[in-house]
């Protein structure tokens, strides 16, 4: 146990004993304490008022269902009227539909009876089906919450510096309109932790409009948003518009934290300019962590639109993006980490399969873009890269046209021997200062370019093919002659 | 490392020897081997049986074996005499060889070209008049000395 975890658990005791805790009350506490130990990143941890304000001392539980002390959730909120930070109340749902826009007081957290799926839904057509406490952090555990209006869970402005633990939820919206988000979040400086499989489940059916947006989680607050196993299922039929798992509005110091994630995000019928990406960060400066997370952007209609896994685009960020698998299926455009305007995306062991969807390609494209001067971008794995210049060439910029395909260096002397090479199969010694390269991947046609030189004579590259090309070395007199060191490159078309 | 030698129609041989970057996680040897061994070159065109010029791979459907490297020559001096036949190897024609011992060193051949190149600039120098004649002159003399320390 270490010392900052041995200390928080005394601390956690040590009240509770004062408070002449039940065992059972105890535990949860001490579960509080580890929870919270653990989801914090690099060691920065809840304080102990923190602790108690989510885990509660000795809460006080209320139920509401069919037979129970209420029928209807808001009720039961508005009964409590003594809550504190030290006389906390648990309301239990038990399993039932409760349809109506619920807004949950202070120092009251919110549990479902069971974890069944589905089993203890709140759910609206209309407005908000939860608003969480402003005055307090909370935690809300187990529910399904709802909607097929507007946000399924809001976060206000007023939540500013709160703690919150979203777990085991499933978070559904089912819209039809425009410009929808399934959660919103509005404090500065709130800090919500969505965690234990809890789940975005966005589907979008009737919206045609052009450039709208569908968003499962939106942040327009400086604040911290961690994500720990959650899933995302988001479906969308929008010709036009942008589906996205997470968002930051622009200006915004987000801190991002999604480990352990795992996102489907499935688009049909997508028009050119429709786009699906998981992470769109907007926001400014502060480092974000995107680690061990599977993503799946899909599109059915091949050919359109544009998957991005993450897209930092205006501001001086610092994202990691570490040991991700992602897999971006069908769209025209291309998946992309985008990097802004003095962006750093770090991408260590990504996992990438991105399959492009026109009939002749096949294979997937990884854009790495860096829009802006100062981006950087690196890369520590193999990077497809498939752009060609619309027009005149930018300077400094990797094109597929502009990357070496293949080189060799072999000694000509003595028995033949390849030193070193580049997509080269072997040679075939035909003769004296007589060697034909063969490309063990070959070139889309014989129009590629190969210079070769030697350490003591003149080359000659002659006799080009898709697979192979012929090097000579020739002296002075022009006879063919060994020589200790050819080499060849090839740029070219493939 | 195995290499394979083709046997050419004329008695000649092609060695195809595999880049050993090339072989690929996981691959066999043979499998490596006859991936490499296998793989088209540009087709040349040549006359058929029924005297039609048709493109053909220079060296597919040819007599070959597939040795240890360490089986072939261990000097390409005599490289322009490696004959061979499929199922004896690579012999050296001695024709050829004894050609190429009678042929001038490489060291020879650069003084003879420097000679004729001095025989000629002589006989432009004749031709030029003024400077350029000069010029000339001042070559002549830096290859008589360059021919002269060789």
């Amino acid at each position: 146990m270490d010392m900052q975890r041995r200390t928080y658990c005394e601390d956690a005791m040590a009240l509770a004993d004062a408070e002449g805790c039940t065992p059972e009350c105890r535990q949860r506490l001490l579960n509080v304490v580890d929870c919270s130990l653990g989801l914090y990143y690099q060691g920065e941890c809840l304080g102990i008022e923190d602790i108690f304000a989510l885990g509660g001392v000795c809460e006080r539980v209320i139920h509401v269902g069919p037979g129970a002390e209420f029928a209807d959730p808001q009720d039961a909120f508005d009964s409590i009227v003594d809550a504190a930070v030290d006389n906390q109340y648990v309301v239990v749902l038990c399993p039932g539909i409760y349809t109506g826009n619920y807004v949950m007081p202070d120092y009251v957290h919110l549990e479902a009876k069971t974890r069944h799926r589905g089993a203890c839904r709140m759910q609206s057509a209309v407005g908000v089906t939860l608003t969480v406490p402003v005055g307090s952090g909370c935690r809300i555990e187990g529910v399904t919450i709802e909607t097929t209006g507007q946000a399924a869970l809001d976060f206000p402005a007023a939540t500013a510096g709160k703690h919150y633990h979203i777990s085991d939820c499933r978070i559904r919206g089912d819209y039809n309109t425009d410009n929808e988000n399934l959660v919103t979040i509005q404090g500065d400086a709130c800090c919500v932790t969505f965690l234990n499989g809890t789940r975005f489940e966005y589907y979008e059916t009737g919206d045609t409009g052009a450039a709208n947006w569908h968003r499962a989680v939106y942040v327009t607050a400086t604040s911290e948003v961690h994500f720990h196993n959650c899933i995302w299922r988001m479906e969308f039929d929008d010709p036009n518009g942008i589906m996205v798992g997470i968002d930051a509005a622009a200006t915004y110091a987000v801190e991002w934290v999604i480990q352990g994630c795992e996102a489907h995000m499935h688009a049909d019928n997508l028009l050119f300019a429709g786009a699906v990406g998981f992470l769109y960060d907007h926001g400014v400066g502060v480092e974000k962590y995107v680690e061990t997370n599977h993503i799946h952007l899909i599109s059915t209609k091949a050919g359109l639109g544009y998957g991005v896994f993450l897209d930092s685009s205006d501001n001086a960020g610092l994202l990691h993006a570490t040991a991700n698998h992602i897999e971006v299926v069908g769209f025209a455009g291309n998946f992309s980490y985008h990097a802004g305007n003095g962006d750093q995306i770090c991408s260590a062991s990504d996992f990438l399969n991105c399959a492009q969807g026109t009939s002749t390609a096949g294979t997937g494209v990884v854009d790495l873009v860096s829009s802006e001067a100062c981006g950087e971008l690196s890369v520590t794995e193999n990077a497809w890269i498939g752009g060609t210049p619309a027009g005149v060439p930018a300077a400094n910029t990797l094109y597929r046209d502009n990357i070496v395909k293949g080189w060799i260096q072999l000694n000509g002397t003595g028995v033949i021997a390849i030193n070193d090479s580049f997509n080269v199969s072997g040679i075939v010694d035909g003769g004296v200062g007589l060697y034909t390269v063969t490309w063990d991947q070959d070139f889309a046609n014989a129009n590629y370019s190969c210079v070769a030189t030697t350490d003591n004579y003149h080359a000659v590259v002659d006799t080009f093919a898709v697979g192979s090309v012929r090097v000579s070395a020739l002296d002075a007199g022009h006879n063919y002659v060994d020589t200790t060191k050819v080499c060849a490159v090839a740029i070219g078309d493939q | 490392m195995k290499v394979r030698v083709v046997y050419k129609p004329d008695g000649t041989v092609a060695v195809i020897h595999p880049a050993p970057k090339s072989r690929r996680p996981k691959e066999t040897e043979a499998a490596w081997l006859a991936r490499v061994f296998d793989k088209p070159l540009a087709p040349v065109y040549a006359k058929n049986g029924a005297g039609e010029t048709v493109q053909v791979n220079p060296l597919h459907g040819l007599p070959f074996d597939d040795i240890d490297i360490s089986e072939l020559p261990q000097t390409r001096k005599y490289r322009e005499a490696w004959r061979g036949e499929k199922g004896i190897g690579i012999v050296i024609d001695q024709e050829m060889k004894a050609k190429i011992d009678a042929r001038p060193s490489e060291e020879e051949q650069k003084q003879i070209a420097l000679a004729e190149r001095i025989v000629s600039l002589k006989a432009a120098r004749n031709e030029l008049t003024g400077d350029a004649a000069l010029a000339c002159q001042r070559e002549i003399e830096r290859l008589s000395q360059e021919l002269a320390d060789a």
